[in-house]
């Protein structure tokens, strides 16, 4: 006994494909390519190449009291800075450092002495996107939660306080001259 | 085979003769009734698979920014005799044609399936992420790949012939893992 079996394939060899015998049916195929970059984007405040500055003002009657001071200058309003870090190779490490070489925020005067960095706080508004921890020294770090394998797509704000729980002489500490040790950066570093 | 057969007879007749056949002059249409058929090209003629490439810039990667796609100009050559003209540069010519025997319409349908993903190592991109937009003929208005294995381009009854330029765009709106991704779409013309 002989059993014959035919198929009846789509027929796709040459374009245009053509099918003489019903029920009828040709395919054609079409190629997709697609080149992804690995990037590694990053931002702490104002988009692009402004360095914002968060200001805090202490009045005499609070000074030392413990009560938190609130900032202002933060691109998402008051003492707040919009966060955002997208990489795609891996996870991302958020390192802190400063200005101050180890010392504190100065006035630019060394008799004056020092802010610590403890007397800074940052909290955040994304578990998934945590701030890291400001200290004299530098180099705390965080990471933020992958979405995905080897994907951060993540955005918080970050609100910073003055704690207020010393109590410094008068004077301007930090500010835009780095000098004086209060310039932060972050630095974003994936694999 | 049939043939249909026109005859035209055009009679002039002089003024003051009326009445009387001065010229005569015929004209003869025959239609040949061949087999029916179907007929398919996606991209460029002949045996080679056309590529549309997309390359996508660290700055823009996952901003929804669409990214246009590019190709050769085989695959939006001209489909003679019909579509003589070339589609616009780095578009794809999608042509389908459906015959019928007299007496005997049929409806011709195109699918495409999109079902699948563009592949990375382990990573891949669904081609939801892709969409295209119709800039030669109706026929395929602009569109999205929905991630069906059968989703419906068109259909018409026969006989009819149609053609349109595709431009395909990559969304943009995920971010993906670096690598260099392939993957294959299946265009399906079928008449009962």
């Amino acid at each position: 006994m002989l059993a014959l079996c035919v198929l009846a394939l789509p027929v796709r060899s040459e374009q245009p494909a053509t099918d003489t015998v019903a029920p009828f049916n040709v395919s054609a195929r079409l190629n997709f390519s697609l080149t992804y970059p690995g990037f590694l984007r990053f931002r702490v405040g104002t988009a692009g190449g402004t360095v914002d500055t968060i200001g805090f003002t202490v009045p005499a009657a609070t000074v030392g009291s413990s009560v938190p001071v609130a900032g202002t200058g933060g691109d998402a309003g008051g003492s707040s800075a919009n966060v955002q870090v997208v990489g795609n190779n891996g996870q991302v490490t958020i390192t802190a450092t400063n200005s101050s070489g180890g010392l504190g925020i100065g006035t630019g005067t060394a008799s004056d002495g020092r802010i610590n960095y403890n007397q800074i706080s940052t909290a955040t508004s994304s578990a998934q996107l945590p701030a890291p921890v400001l200290t004299n020294a530098g180099g705390t770090t965080v990471q933020p939660t992958l979405n995905a394998p080897l994907v951060t797509q993540r955005t918080a704000v970050w609100t910073y306080a003055y704690l207020n729980q010393t109590i410094p002489s008068a004077g301007t500490y930090g500010g835009a001259v780095a000098a004086r040790g209060g310039r932060v950066t972050y630095t974003a570093t994936m694999p | 085979m049939s043939r249909l057969r026109i005859v035209l007879a055009v009679f002039a007749a002089a003024a003051g003769t009326i009445g009387v056949v001065r010229d005569a002059r015929a004209l003869t249409v025959n239609v040949g009734n061949g087999a029916a058929e179907i007929a398919l090209r996606v991209g460029a003629p002949g045996a080679a698979i056309s590529t549309v490439n997309f390359v996508v810039a660290a700055a823009t990667a996952g901003t929804g920014a669409p990214v246009l796609g590019t190709t050769n100009a085989a695959a939006g050559s001209a489909q003679a005799p019909n579509f003589g003209a070339a589609c616009a540069a780095n578009n794809v010519r999608v042509w389908a044609r459906a015959r019928s025997t007299v007496g005997n319409a049929r409806t011709a349908t195109l699918t495409v399936n999109g079902s699948g993903s563009l592949v990375s190592g382990a990573n891949t991109i669904p081609f939801t992420d892709f969409d295209w937009i119709t800039s030669g003929g109706a026929e395929i208005a602009s569109g999205a790949f929905s991630g069906a294995a059968t989703q419906n381009l068109l259909s018409f009854q026969n006989s009819r012939e149609v053609s349109v330029c595709l431009r395909y765009r990559f969304l943009n709106t995920t971010v993906y893992p670096a690598g260099t991704y392939t993957g294959q779409v299946i265009f399906n013309f079928q008449m009962p």
